[in-house]
């Protein structure tokens, strides 16, 4: 209802202002909301070249494909609140991926990477994967805040670190490298199995885990304590620090909090990719640092919203699939990543210019 | 301060110039961003 009313005002407003003010906010909207605007022309073309790209099919693919990376974008949302970013995402997935993939292969499968051991209780490997992820984010807020380091190449080291500690973990025990797969099937359902279909078509559980996380990131950046602090010390970290809010404290949990993030979406994409080498979570960083600063995130610090975070995931995920169903060229499909980014920053940069 | 030691400082940027040059930059990063989408 609120939304609504907002609405209303907004265009009531709109209303009483005179033809040039008019054309003015007309200009605004226009370039505030061109991201936005682009998807739908994008949408609709698509849907006349190919009008699969609105089946079911697409759209839960969409969807399933969207949840999987919101666990990542919304950890890295929160060190891009604090004006840094995080390049070690997607060695930690990578990582924590190999991990809860060794530690849950199936008894009878013959290259087990440790054939004593029995597949763990599910939860136990969570844990594990969440655990590592809190230690590499620690590390990664410790030297950020205690010896002020810019967060790029804190976060450029551990990334280096992290995927040095991945190669050797899955060289462990005479695996060579080779890809962890043979899940158990436990596991396998536990994450890529379906509780609810819609119609004919089954939803992947780690649909329902990424809504999970979305609310609990949700309920963290706008209920607590902690998530007013995080975007105090991203506004302005001396005014936070007069105002008696522990920077270091809060800059190590962001990074803390991060890394668990990052432990979560390991184990979901362990699960299923089903096969996992020291490639997993390659790049995974940059498509979730995109999502976010299309989402509104924005590196000048201090502002963002997880509801903007899980747009711009979604956002980043429907341009994707909908390049592959125009079967534009894998290339082109680069710059064309390229240039959106370049636009949200520039929106970004110009809402944050007229704000001042 | 004295400008010429420091002509760099005649560069600060303007925030209204800023503005403008992203008012025509972003039309046309979308404008690219369509054309390569439709033209391939």
């Amino acid at each position: 209802m609120n939304f609504i009313s907002n609405w209303k005002q907004k265009f009531l407003h709109y209303k009483s202002l005179n033809a040039k003010d008019k054309l003015s906010y007309q200009k605004e909207f226009l370039i505030n909301n061109a991201l936005y605007i682009l998807l739908i022309l994008a949408i609709i073309y698509t849907y006349t070249q190919n009008p699969k790209f609105l089946g079911t099919n697409s759209i839960i693919n969409i969807i399933s494909l969207s949840a999987a990376n919101l666990p990542i974008a919304c950890g890295i949302a929160g060190t891009i609140v604090l004006t840094g970013t995080d390049l070690s995402a997607g060695r930690v997935v990578g990582l924590t991926a190999c991990v809860s993939a060794s530690l849950l292969q199936a008894i009878a499968y013959t290259s087990k990477m440790f054939p004593s051991l029995p597949p763990l209780p599910i939860p136990l490997v969570f844990l594990i994967v969440l655990i590592i992820g809190a230690i590499v984010g620690y590390v990664n807020g410790f030297c950020i805040s205690k010896f002020n380091l810019h967060p790029f190449i804190v976060t450029l080291a551990t990334q280096l670190i992290v995927y040095g500690i991945l190669l050797m973990y899955i060289t462990l025990n005479g695996n060579n490298g080779q890809p962890l797969s043979g899940l158990d099937a436990s596991y396998k359902v536990f994450v890529t199995g379906s509780l609810i279909s819609l119609g004919k078509i089954a939803i992947p559980n780690y649909v329902w885990y990424g809504l999970i996380v979305v609310i609990i990131m949700w309920f963290i950046w706008n209920k607590t304590a902690f998530g007013k602090n995080m975007f105090a010390v991203g506004s302005n970290k001396d005014a936070a620090n007069v105002s008696g809010v522990n920077v270091v404290k809060t800059t190590i949990l962001v990074h803390v909090l991060a890394g668990m993030m990052y432990g979560v979406t390991g184990f979901i994409e362990a699960a299923r990719i089903g096969s996992n080498t020291a490639s997993t979570g390659l790049n995974y960083e940059s498509d979730a640092i995109a999502a976010c600063v299309i989402g509104g995130v924005s590196f000048v610090g201090g502002t963002g919203n997880i509801g903007g975070v899980v747009i711009g995931v979604f956002l980043l995920r429907i341009i994707f699939v909908a390049l592959n169903f125009l079967s534009i060229d894998v290339n082109l499909q680069y710059i064309i990543k390229g240039l959106i980014i370049l636009a949200a920053c520039a929106i970004d940069m110009r809402k944050y210019l007229v704000r001042r | 301060m004295n400008n010429k030691s420091y002509p760099f400082l005649k560069t600060k940027i303007n925030k209204e110039r800023y503005i403008q040059i992203l008012d025509v930059a972003i039309p046309v990063l979308i404008a690219t961003i369509l054309l390569l989408i439709i033209v391939f």
